[in-house]
């Protein structure tokens, strides 16, 4: 379906912090994985006052790109992941957003397959899974409505497609700090009864070459289960 | 049965604990009678609706604890030692599934390498052709 002629229907909201290599490598395979889609966006920069010149490197690509593709709003400091999303979605002309990170951990390949995946069954919520399941699903079903019945496999994750007034919904609600955060949201729009779909993505870590999964990221998890588990109604 | 217990679960229990727990502690701090409680606890509440997780599991282990000691007073003929061990022991099982799926996560785990070299190759492509477009980069 093409897109609203007022405007686009997906904005992509992207934080940065010190991010002048990657930032023009993510629009540009943005632009290369949604030209031919037929899907109209737009991306909005949120910059938390980078020091490196994202901003200036920013600018450039609005002049490229055009400014009805690419939209920067910065802010006077860093100033955290959820208000980076308030203030972008206060922009936000799409009805859909998605959110991803501008590292290039996150790849934009996967945005059409997200896209595609919502408007198969409508769904409130699309969550890019690292943790895809292959074989063997029958036991990661009983795993994954073990301890909190959270319907995701991936609970960290921060690459998610959501309707705008949902994501509002959810951000107004959450009150943790952190990638905690992104659990919180998923846990709570699984409480809410949203639909949520998952979407494998592979998530690259370009310095180190490996996943970002390791032994501490592990155990933060698990302290974050936790603290839902007893805190969160 | 499910919407029966959900509804359950969503909302007499967690009040009723929230009641009971309040008022032991409430009525230990304040000045307040038990009464006075009761009534401030009595009107709607919004935040009485959901529980935690926690209080959700707690509605689920309580009756199987119940049973389970009812079972030990009641005539059925059985050890003492297989009464303490049965919880012991389902424990230590749930803790070595526990631990058995986070390890098959981290096993299942996708190899990037593939999706590495991809992307090298799309930054080096990329920087190819926003070099033509005059957008400088570093």
């Amino acid at each position: 379906m093409p897109g609203n002629r007022r405007g686009p229907e997906y904005s992509i909201i992207l934080p940065t912090y010190n991010e002048k290599d990657n930032l023009p490598i993510c629009l540009w395979l943005i632009e290369k994985c949604m030209k031919d889609t037929g899907y109209s966006y737009e991306v909005i920069i949120v910059d938390d006052a980078s020091p490196d010149g994202t901003q200036d490197i920013a600018k450039q690509l609005i002049k490229e790109f055009g400014e009805e593709k690419i939209i920067l709003k910065p802010r006077e400091g860093k100033l955290g992941l959820g208000t980076a999303y308030i203030h972008g979605m206060k922009f936000a002309r799409g009805n859909f957003i998605i959110l991803m990170d501008a590292d290039l951990s996150h790849h934009p390949k996967f945005i059409p397959e997200m896209i595609r995946l919502q408007k198969q069954k409508n769904y409130d919520i699309i969550t890019g899974t690292r943790y895809s399941l292959g074989g063997g699903v029958v036991g990661w079903d009983l795993r994954r409505k073990f301890l909190l019945q959270p319907g995701v496999s991936d609970l960290t994750g921060s690459f998610r497609l959501y309707k705008k007034d949902i994501l509002a919904k959810l951000i107004s609600e959450s009150v943790s700090k952190g990638y905690v955060f992104q659990m919180e949201m998923m846990f709570r729009a699984k409480k809410h009864g949203f639909t949520i779909g998952e979407v494998p993505i592979t998530f690259v870590d370009r310095f180190f070459g490996e996943s970002k999964l390791g032994a501490q990221e592990v155990i933060s998890y698990a302290k974050g289960l936790l603290y839902l588990f007893f805190t969160v109604s | 049965m499910f919407p029966i217990l959900r509804a359950l679960n969503a909302d007499l229990v967690p009040r009723l604990f929230i009641i009971s727990r309040a008022l032991t502690t409430e009525a230990a701090v304040s000045n307040h009678t038990p009464d006075e409680l009761l009534l401030t606890l009595a009107t709607p509440d919004e935040d009485l609706k959901m529980a935690t997780q926690f209080q959700i599991y707690l509605t689920k282990i309580t009756p199987i604890l119940f049973v389970w000691i009812v079972t030990y007073f009641s005539g059925i003929p059985h050890s003492f030692e297989i009464f303490i061990a049965t919880p012991i022991v389902l424990i230590g099982l749930l803790g070595i599934y526990a631990v058995y799926s986070v390890i098959a996560g981290v096993l299942r785990f996708r190899n990037c390498e593939e999706a590495k070299v991809e992307l090298i190759r799309e930054i080096d492509e990329a920087r190819a052709d926003l070099k033509r477009r005059n957008v400088k980069l570093d």
